[in-house]
């Protein structure tokens, strides 16, 4: 049967090979500047003969009679399809691939020409990614995009920043964007385990025509993440390494007392005050031995001698206790990829190690990751497969970010210069008050450790079907895996000072783990009809669903033989109080979808674009589940009008229009908070239940309508390029926790009655100002500026929380205090505001206003130098974020002198109020310290974000290194503020001891073999 | 045919997508019990009516009153944080940390809880199917509990928050909460009258009466006996001193006075069992609910004092005939409250059981009612016999005015129920004002004496209820 069939095909190969008429055409492929390109694949529409341009742009190849087309490609190339028709030769000008990245803008869903795209969207390119030594890609991004607003909370490696797209749309829900990674979307805020390295660009969506069409999960914005792919041609393998360190950054606006002005301060201010008691025992040495004491001048002349002598000899002692707990932190990575293909099957795939210590002692993170990309393609399937698994540990530093006297960073400047960290060698000078040696014996006598794994997947594949119909299918899961354990070392002072817990030491294991899948499945539809019109469309049906569960186990009664290990603990009964603690949790949501995208383009002029999406969500009661939305945009594309042809000023011009509305699935603070539900409770350890949530049936998503009006422009032979964008963002619906009366058993019900609106304008400017030769030097400047108001909290009009206010009128985030005026050069005392501004030495909660700004910055920006002259190059990163005004709770602590003595002071302090008449900043010794506005400072900044230099060494031909690079670095260089604590970026409103962003400087060599 | 084709392929895959819609979205909470699914067992109920119980924080009270009356000085030096400053000082407001949510004296907050969670239970429980005669005699005892747990909440609050300080029928009491609130959004009630307030305490605990059995004898929850105790004690606020005498009969006769020998046990030993002391109902406290203990309000876990035992207070004892001044307090090495717990003292950790009711409360009770009804032999013999039950070697000389009798009895009080939340109430009631020892004032001459005139006499309604809920008015002053 095989035989007869095998023969029959022949023969009719043959019959078909026989009526055919074979024909010959000849060419010639050049660039665009009339070069010969070598290598292009030329290959007709029968699919039956192929060849490959010569090393004169030369090529020969036979086809068929069928054969309507032939078609040009080349990995480095724009791929052109010509019609055959009679011609015997056929010369082609290819024009280069390289300026692919700029042109097009990848949603996720689609990836769309630039000319032809309605919405708002900035690309970061892989250039601007790569080797940065930072490990959560998104602190990357900083000053790269207009409108992206990224503030890192923390300098502990791998921790991710506080990410904003075009402000905060939501009041107590997620306001961060949704993150795509090659199709699926990944756990937004734990970017530690992937290697940046691997992203070809990054795309970040910002309106309706863009992240719109991401409908419930798109009102934050959309980060869209495109990792690397192979190409055609040579496979090519690279390793890239890097080694520096890191440093904590200078405090140049933070002076505080050394040994000798805090002794001065004692014998001067706080003894006479009577803040430090009486007698010569006080443990101040200050005052103790001051001459100022009347128990000095009431001793002995031999005594005062002595007492002399002891002050003198603490004289002596300057510890200088940020040394002991800061550290250069060293760092390393290496990185080996491989690339290349086929025109049938491409591969990508990476190996990386990445070793960054923490600048606070203990602090650190060791990464692996492996990514690995398919493609391939036959004649109407294309098939993607991205892998990627990554694994990282991170040691984490005591009570970060809280003001507790455990956190090293705060006990290295609350600590008193003349206090010394050991009191006999190797012995640490632990106890009660002491506050560095306790801080320091803590960070080594504890751990705090997690692992944690990523791994992601997503297989994208396509199959056409008919006339530009193609099915599509997109399946993804990212899993992540988060460890941590904890150990208190029960011989130390931190494990005996566990009171309630038997006061012996505790180990800790607990796990995080968190799943997510996608699936998008439908049709494709892509077709050009008479040159003119082009449509492009999908429909898709898309399931989404996030799993996590966490549980943590805490036992105590640590035996001293086995430190670290879950083995040592001792079950615990109510009489050795080591009963362990234990506890989870589950969760689970889901989203489903239906969704159509489509757009037109007339005679690459005009573009119209339309999305229309229902998704339903586990998270709204059934009444509300249909959330119905659609984004509609246009663009029109100028350049290409006949009256432009005339003009030689402008290469690009198109404006460009969208609206919409989407909706904000992380509004929500839990996944059944419109369910009325009991939870677990106890009376007296007897299990019992309880009500734990009021329910609400009136629950709904938040939404927003986004409106974008945007031109971009280019100039000077593309030499200037400008893109600008304003746009409006109305959010509503979002979720206040209204008070409600306290008979319902209940304090809060969460109800949809917050409105805000974020206006704003985006830009970004690039210029090649050199553009000859070898040299092209250009500079770039963005930012976005942002006027943020909340216009309704229903039949609220203003939240209090704490040193912050939600209040109609004004932008979220505002703070909300007593005014401070000064020091009343009479009385010494703290002049303050009442309520209506008026002064008054009255202190009184009651007189908060909301008048002294908001932590969330009117303007965002970033500004780059590129210099590449031969094999040299230079980048230069300037970001800043203007208009932010955060609470520094530290100042407190520095200024407080009716408590708080016993730590180190502002040197300032020195000048405090002692007499009528005295003009200072600093009242009188021993009156309250008053959260004020004197506590909210300016956090504006502008810092020097990256610095990079390199030379690129080629070697000729048939060498085993083709090229390599050698090139350095420094990450956060100087920064320019007025503000006066660690680290003027953070992610929130309040300074607390944050770890501060460190100052690296790395060298690194990239060889490509 | 083709088309046919067509149609079952378009309706295969809508019936795909919608059942895999339904399989993602209709999802059930899993850390969470839906209420309409919380409570259809009996074994649920059981649950249910615990978490009734673990819901009365009664240190709450007892803070407030000791705080603002005269039994308590406050702590000084480093050690001590301003615990209670604002309370003692009578310098709080509608929104001083006293009243909030969550805060040691939120009383008005916890309560309403636990009489929320009660009507849960009442409603919810309702539909519960009892099918052996067991599960209707236990169904009907936790109704019963239920009843009185929520009317004896709704008399603390009435004690609490009344606009006025002495009972009166037709002013402004309560909020009156006998269901449960179904759209607390949009719940707003304004407060009923301290009449109609003690008319459904007096209701709710006649009910619980005939409900709860008397073989019922778990003093950790409401008793039989407990529900009389609580009718002693509606009757004593709204001055019905016939109903004082009447269930403190009945009561006496079936939990007597503990006497002197017995008395020390019950404040040293933890867990009390049974009906076999004077002690009627106590809130259970065990290791997994150490924030619910006494002791740590005025000492914390390294031994910090916030407050001090009044000297006021400790001078009103014989301190070496009273078995109560020994059993109260500690004077080395320094003046502390130890009535549950103290430290320095090994293995203290605070956890006693919190006792609500004792039948020296009523015995006191009745012999005021009796002065009121000018019976003055019967009252001055009960005061004789409570004392008798706490002084070694006590002669009693008898009085026999009945003002006389009457001060003896509330300053009996002051002495026997000191730390358990009935001072300010007694004071209250009896429109007496505040006034402390200028030893345990601090210096601040303020502090001193508190009139009834003065508006921090009566405490202001949590300005989180006024906030969210404007209709419940706020009393005098704030």
């Amino acid at each position: 049967m095989r035989k007869l069939i095998l023969t029959m095909l022949v023969a009719l190969g043959f019959v078909l090979g026989a009526t055919a008429q074979d024909r010959t055409i000849t060419g010639r492929i050049v660039d665009e500047k009339g070069a010969p390109v070598q290598g292009v694949s030329v290959i007709s529409s029968d699919n039956k003969n192929g060849t490959q341009t010569d090393a004169n742009g030369n090529y020969r190849v036979v086809v068929s009679a069928k054969a309507k087309t032939l078609s040009f490609s080349s990995v480095n190339f724009e791929t052109i399809t010509r019609s055959i028709g009679s011609q015997a030769v056929i010369n082609i000008t290819i024009s280069a691939r390289n300026n692919k990245l700029e042109e097009v803008v990848v949603t996720g869903y689609t990836i769309k020409k630039k000319t032809e795209f309605t919405g708002a969207a900035s690309k970061v390119s892989s250039k601007q990614i790569e080797q940065v030594p930072i490990a959560s890609f998104e602190q990357i991004l900083q000053g790269r995009a207009p409108g992206l607003y990224i503030a890192s909370g923390s300098g502990q490696p791998g921790t991710a920043a506080r990410v904003n797209i075009r402000g905060v749309g939501s009041i107590s829900g997620g306001a961060g964007p949704l993150y795509i990674l090659d199709g699926a979307p990944i756990e937004a805020g734990v970017f530690r385990s992937l290697n940046p390295n691997d992203f070809e660009s990054v795309d970040v969506l910002k309106d309706a025509a863009s992240a719109g069409q991401y409908g419930s999960r798109g009102a934050n914005g959309v980060i869209i993440l495109t990792s690397k792919k192979g190409k055609v041609g040579k496979t090519l393998l690279q390793y890239r390494g890097q080694i520096g360190y890191s440093q904590a950054p200078t405090l140049k606006n933070l002076q505080l007392m050394n040994t000798e002005q805090r002794l001065r301060y004692e014998g001067e201010f706080l003894g006479p005050a009577g803040v430090i008691g009486t007698g010569n025992a006080t443990g101040y040495p200050g005052w103790d031995y001051s001459p100022n004491n009347p128990a000095f001048q009431a001793a002995t002349p031999a005594q005062q001698a002595n007492f002399t002598r002891l002050l003198d000899s603490t004289k002596q002692i300057n510890t200088n206790w940020p040394d002991i707990f800061f550290r250069k932190g060293t760092f390393k990575q290496h990185e080996l990829n491989a690339s290349g293909g086929t025109e049938k099957l491409t591969f990508f795939t990476s190996l990386s190690a990445y070793q960054q210590e923490g600048i606070v002692i203990r602090s650190n993170l060791d990464r692996y990751t492996f990514r690995g990309n398919l493609d391939f393609k036959t004649d109407r399937l294309t098939a993607s497969i991205r892998t990627n698994a990554g694994y990282s540990i991170s040691k984490g530093i005591e009570s970060e970010s809280a003001v507790a006297l455990a956190n090293p960073i705060a006990a290295a400047y609350l600590e008193l210069p003349y206090r010394q960290l050991y009191k006999a060698p190797n012995v640490i000078d632990t106890g009660a008050g002491k506050t560095a040696a306790n801080a320091f014996d803590r960070s080594n006598t504890t751990t705090a450790t997690s692992g944690q794994f990523k791994g992601g997947l997503a297989v994208t594949l396509q199959y056409d079907i008919w006339k530009g119909i193609s099915f599509k299918t997109t399946n993804g899961v990212d899993y992540r895996n988060n460890n941590a354990s904890r150990f208190i070392d029960p011989l130390q002072f931190a494990g005996y000072n566990l009171a309630a817990n038997g006061r012996a030491g505790l180990y800790n294991e607990s796990f995080v783990e968190n799943v997510q899948f996608i699936s998008t499945t439908g049709l494709v539809f892509k077709r050009t009809f008479n040159q003119k019109h082009q449509v492009n469309a999908l429909a898709m049906s898309e399931s989404i669903r996030n799993k996590a569960r966490t549980f943590s186990a805490t036992g105590y009664g640590i035996n001293t033989n086995l430190p670290n290990t879950p083995a040592a603990i001792t079950p615990g009964n109510a009489t050795n109080n080591f009963i362990p603690a234990v506890g989870g949790s589950k969760f689970i949501n889901g989203i489903s979808s239906l969704f159509a995208i489509a757009d037109y383009t007339y005679n690459k002029k005009y573009t119209f674009s339309t999305s229309i999406r229902r998704d339903v969500s586990s998270q709204v009661p059934d009444a509300n589940k249909d959330i119905v939305m659609s984004t509609f945009g246009a663009s029109w594309n100028i350049i290409e009008e006949g009256f432009m042809k005339k003009q030689n000023i402008l290469q690009e011009a198109r404006v460009r229009a969208s609206y919409g509305e989407s909706a904000n699935i992380d509004g929500f603070t839990s996944e059944f908070g419109f369910i009325p539900g009991y939870g677990v409770g106890s009376y007296a350890g007897v299990s019992g239940i309880v009500p734990t949530s009021p329910g609400n049936p009136d629950y709904r998503i938040e939404s927003q309508i986004i409106t974008n009006i945007g031109f971009d422009v280019a100039l000077w032979n593309r030499r200037i390029r400008i893109t600008a964008d304003a746009y409006k963002k109305e959010s509503k619906n979002l979720f206040v926790n209204q008070g409600v009366s306290r008979t319902s058993g209940f304090n809060g019900l969460n109800v949809n009655a917050g409105a805000m609106e974020n206006r704003g304008l985006d830009f970004s400017i690039a210029a090649d100002v050199i553009s000859k030769n070898d040299l092209l030097v250009t500079i770039g400047a963005n930012g976005g500026f942002l006027k943020n108001e909340i216009t309704s909290l229903g039949i609220l009009t203003e939240i209090p929380q704490g040193t912050g206010i939600i209040k109609v009128g004004v932008p979220f985030g505002t703070h909300y205090t007593v005014g401070y005026l000064g020091v009343n050069p009479q009385s010494g005392l703290a002049v303050y505001q009442d309520i209506n501004g008026n002064p008054t030495t009255d202190y009184s909660a009651a007189n908060n206003r909301a008048e002294f700004g908001t932590y969330l910055p009117k303007f965002t920006g970033g500004a780059n130098l590129d210099i590449s002259w031969k094999g040299f190059d230079l980048g230069v990163l300037l970001s800043t974020a203007q208009g932010v005004y955060r609470f520094n709770n530290e100042s407190f602590f520095y200024e407080s002198t009716n408590g708080n003595v016993q730590f180190n002071k502002r040197t300032d302090l020195l000048t405090s109020w002692r007499n009528p008449g005295d003009r200072t900043e600093y009242q009188k010794v021993n009156t309250a310290r008053q959260f004020s506005s004197k506590d909210i400072e300016d956090a504006s900044f502008v810092r020097l974000r990256n610095v990079q230099a390199g030379y690129t060494f080629t070697t000729k031909n048939g060498k085993p290194i083709r090229s390599f690079r050698v090139w350095g670095q420094a990450q956060n260089l100087y920064t320019w503020t007025k503000w006066t604590g660690f680290d003027p970026e953070e992610s929130n409103n309040i300074a607390n001891y944050e770890f501060p962003n460190p100052k690296t400087f790395t060298v690194g060599v990239d060889i490509n073999f | 045919m083709k088309v046919f084709n067509k149609i079952i392929w378009v309706f295969i895959f809508t019936a795909t997508l919608m059942s895999c819609e339904k399989k993602l979205t209709d999802l059930q909470p899993i850390d969470q019990i839906p209420a309409d699914k919380a409570i259809q067992t009996m074994a649920d109920l059981t649950t249910a009516v615990n978490g009734v119980y673990g819901t009365w924080s009664a240190r709450r009270s007892i803070y407030i009153s000791a705080g603002i009356a005269d039994e308590i000085r406050l702590g000084v030096g480093t050690e001590y944080r301003n615990v209670g400053n604002a309370l003692y000082n009578w310098q709080f407001v509608s929104d001083s940390q006293d009243w909030r949510d969550g805060e040691t004296g939120g009383v008005w907050t916890n309560l309403y809880a636990v009489i929320d969670r009660a009507n849960r239970v009442l409603e919810l429980g309702a539909k519960v199917p009892t099918p052996s005669a067991t599960d209707v005699s236990l169904k009907n005892q936790f109704f019963g509990e239920m009843l009185a747990l929520r009317a004896m909440a709704h008399l603390e609050l009435l004690r609490c928050f009344s606009i006025t300080a002495e009972y009166n029928p037709t002013a402004l009491g309560v909020v009156l909460q006998t269901t449960y609130v179904k759209t607390p959004a949009t719940y707003r009630p304004a407060r009923n009258t301290q009449k109609a307030i003690a008319d459904q305490i007096t209701a709710d605990l006649l009910s619980a009466k005939s409900l709860i059995p008397a073989t019922f004898n778990d003093i950790g929850r409401v008793t039989r006996n407990a529900v009389i105790g609580g009718q002693v004690r509606i009757a004593l606020h709204t001055k019905d001193w016939q109903g004082v005498v009447d269930r403190t009969n009945e009561i006496v006769a079936l939990q007597p006075l503990t006497n002197i020998a017995g008395y020390p046990a019950i404040w040293t030993t933890r867990t009390l069992a049974g009906q076999t002391t004077e002690v009627i109902w106590k809130l259970n406290v065990t290791a997994s609910n150490t924030g619910a203990t006494v002791g740590s309000l005025w000492q914390d876990a390294n031994a910090a004092q916030q407050a001090a035992p009044a000297a006021k207070l400790m001078n009103t004892f014989n301190q070496v005939t009273d078995v109560r001044f020994s059993t109260f307090f500690k004077t080395s090495p320094r003046n502390l409250i130890a009535k549950y717990g103290f430290l320095p003292q090994a293995g203290e950790t605070f956890i006693y059981d919190i006792k609500m009711m004792r039948t020296a409360e009523f015995v006191l009770a009745r012999a005021e009612a009796y002065a009121e009804l000018n019976n003055l032999p019967a009252s001055d013999a009960d005061l004789n016999l409570l004392r008798t039950n706490r002084i070694t070697g006590y002669v009693h000389t008898p009085i026999t005015s009945k003002t006389a009798l009457i001060d003896a009895i509330l300053l009996e009080r002051y002495k026997e129920l000191c730390y358990e939340g009935q001072r300010y109430f007694d004071l209250r009631r009896r429109s007496l004002p505040i006034t402390r020892d200028v030893s345990d004032i601090g210096g601040i001459a303020s502090s001193q004496t508190l009139p009834i005139s003065d508006y921090h006499y009566i405490l202001p309604i949590p300005f989180q209820e006024l906030q969210a809920n404007p209709n419940v008015g706020q009393n005098v002053g704030y």
